[in-house]
């Protein structure tokens, strides 16, 4: 199972959403923000997986618990071909279970191809003006490339929004500010949606 | 029938071909173009343009074409020929289904080389960061900071921050920095320099800390400037066209020698915490005192190594005229 984490705009809490929900699923999370790693790497990085140096498993093996992340190399990055990324994620998914892809904002190729490989999409995003553009802008491409949208998480809020929801074309699950550590129920209910929506694919 | 227009011209050493074919008639046409010599497609991100891809052996690209429009294509080639190309046939397209009108979604095709090759690369926008060279063959450009900054031998290797994040009240410290024979070949005294300018007299006669300063010393980056990016600086590699997996081993021994700097600056505390978290938790820290006291005696054989090659390398010469004179 690959589900793919994306916002559109940045800040809005994507990462933090994608690490809690791979934590809960026992998946191995995956970023695809190439040469924008949020710390150095002590192990193996996704953009030398997806230059062909390191096979997949092995990567996620040598490296952190369960965790393949970016580098910050341009020279890595310009090496990375991100046309492998599906069938790395497929890889993965059949030797750990599930995948979880930590999509950068924007709408760049480090955003289409997990969308392309995924099995679904967990759209976040906040309650401002900014972030639902950007989070429209996201579910449109995720509609294109074919990857169905499982749920929004609405990160801020305690209520779920419903018109959030029509707008972008999915059930919202609120994920208050500070709660995404067990046992959040916001996570947990992200969680059991994708793992009901996308276990069949 | 559609008409096809051409101009051609010759840039160093290939021809650049512009084509265009304008239809006159009342439907679209799907029209077919070959051309006499051998075609070198426009690529984006490595991979051919949209239309191109349907380039076959036998240099053949596709073209849809409006009724009353004109469409262009273009493309280069190391030879020349007049007409470079010609229409091959031009037919109605084969009828599809509209697409579902999607609010905002960029035109990409759904498969991986439309991915990579209609959506914006990954990566930071190139404007964003410094020319610097990626190993790849760009060539280094001057900058106003590159000779000051190269001057400062007390950055460590793979430097923190793009150069726009270095203070500039430091400017002229750095300078002074010139004075003690810092320069290109400076890199190998950066273990025992202090960092940045705020020491410029450093070489071996600075303050009391005599350690690379970490991250949390370094000047405040801006808020949305990423951290760490490694690039050339003052790296004697710079320039050179090194294989991705020895550019990589090196940014590797880079970044464990930045975070085993950073542990160790942090001590104890919320700050040590927060870089063990980061770094992947105590068992990933194990295996980073491992590599980095590995990494000094593999990097001294390399170099040693390094250094008798250059040597036999520069002492040997291809004989001139061998290759034509053997039979």
């Amino acid at each position: 199972m690959i589900v793919a984490c994306a916002g559109g705009k940045g800040g809005v809490g994507t990462s933090t959403v994608a690490a809690a929900l791979a934590d809960r699923l026992e998946a191995v999370l995956v970023e695809t923000d190439l040469a924008m790693g949020r710390a150095p790497a002590v192990g193996p990085t996704v953009e030398a997986v997806l230059a062909g140096r390191v096979a997949p498993v092995e990567a996620v093996r040598a490296g952190p618990d369960r965790h393949l992340p970016a580098g910050r190399s341009l020279r890595g990055a310009r090496a990375a071909d991100l046309r492998r990324l599906a069938p790395i994620l497929e890889e993965l998914a059949d030797a750990f279970g599930a995948v979880v892809v930590d999509c950068p904002s924007g709408l760049s190729a480090a955003v289409g191809a997990p969308l392309l490989a995924a099995d679904g999409c967990v759209l976040v995003t906040a309650p401002d003006e900014a972030a639902l553009v950007g989070a429209l802008r996201v579910a449109a491409l995720a509609r294109r490339l074919d990857a169905g949208l499982v749920r929004v998480a609405l990160v801020g809020v305690e209520k779920a929004a419903p018109a959030v929801g029509r707008a972008l074309g999915a059930p919202v699950v609120a994920v208050p500010t500070g709660d995404t550590a067990p046992p959040s129920s916001g996570i947990t209910a992200l969680a059991e949606a994708v793992q009901s929506d996308c276990s069949s694919s | 029938m559609p008409e096809l227009d051409w101009t051609t011209r010759r840039e160093a050493g290939v021809t650049l071909v512009e084509l265009t074919v304008t239809n006159d008639v009342d439907g679209p046409r799907r029209v077919r173009v070959r051309s006499a010599i051998p075609v070198l497609p426009p690529r984006s991100d490595g991979v051919p343009a949209t239309g191109w891809t349907e380039v076959e052996a036998d240099r053949v690209a596709v073209v849809e074409v409006p009724p009353g429009a004109t469409r262009g294509l273009g493309y280069a080639s190391p030879e020349t020929a007049d007409p470079p190309a010609t229409l091959v046939d031009a037919e109605p397209p084969e009828p599809r289904e509209a697409p579902e009108p999607v609010a905002d979604a960029p035109a990409v095709e759904q498969t991986p080389d439309g991915v990579v090759r209609d959506l914006p690369e990954a990566g930071p926008p190139r404007d964003a960061v410094p020319p610097a060279d990626d190993g790849g063959g760009e060539a280094p450009r001057e900058s106003p900071q590159s000779g000051p900054v190269e001057a400062d031998g007390g950055a460590p290797i793979g430097t923190d921050g793009p150069r726009t994040a270095i203070d500039p009240t430091e400017a002229g410290e750095i300078d002074d920095a010139a004075d003690t024979g810092a320069g290109p070949g400076h890199p190998g005294a950066t273990a025992d320099t202090t960092g940045r300018s705020s020491q410029p007299e450093s070489a071996g006669e600075g303050p009391d800390d005599d350690r690379p300063p970490s991250r949390a010393e370094r000047p405040r980056e801006q808020p949305d400037t990423p951290v760490g990016w490694t690039w050339g600086g003052d790296d004697p590699t710079d320039g050179v066209d090194l294989p991705p997996t020895v550019a990589d081993w090196l940014d590797g021994v880079v970044r464990r020698i930045d975070l085993a700097a950073d542990l160790a600056a942090a001590g104890g505390g919320p700050e040590a915490t927060a870089l063990v978290a980061a770094a992947g938790g105590p068992g990933a820290v194990d295996r980073l005192a491992d590599r980095v006291a590995d990494d000094p005696d593999r990097l001294r054989r390399l170099a040693a190594r390094a250094e008798e090659l250059a040597d036999r390398a520069e002492a040997v010469a291809v004989p001139e005229g061998v290759a034509r004179r053997s039979p």
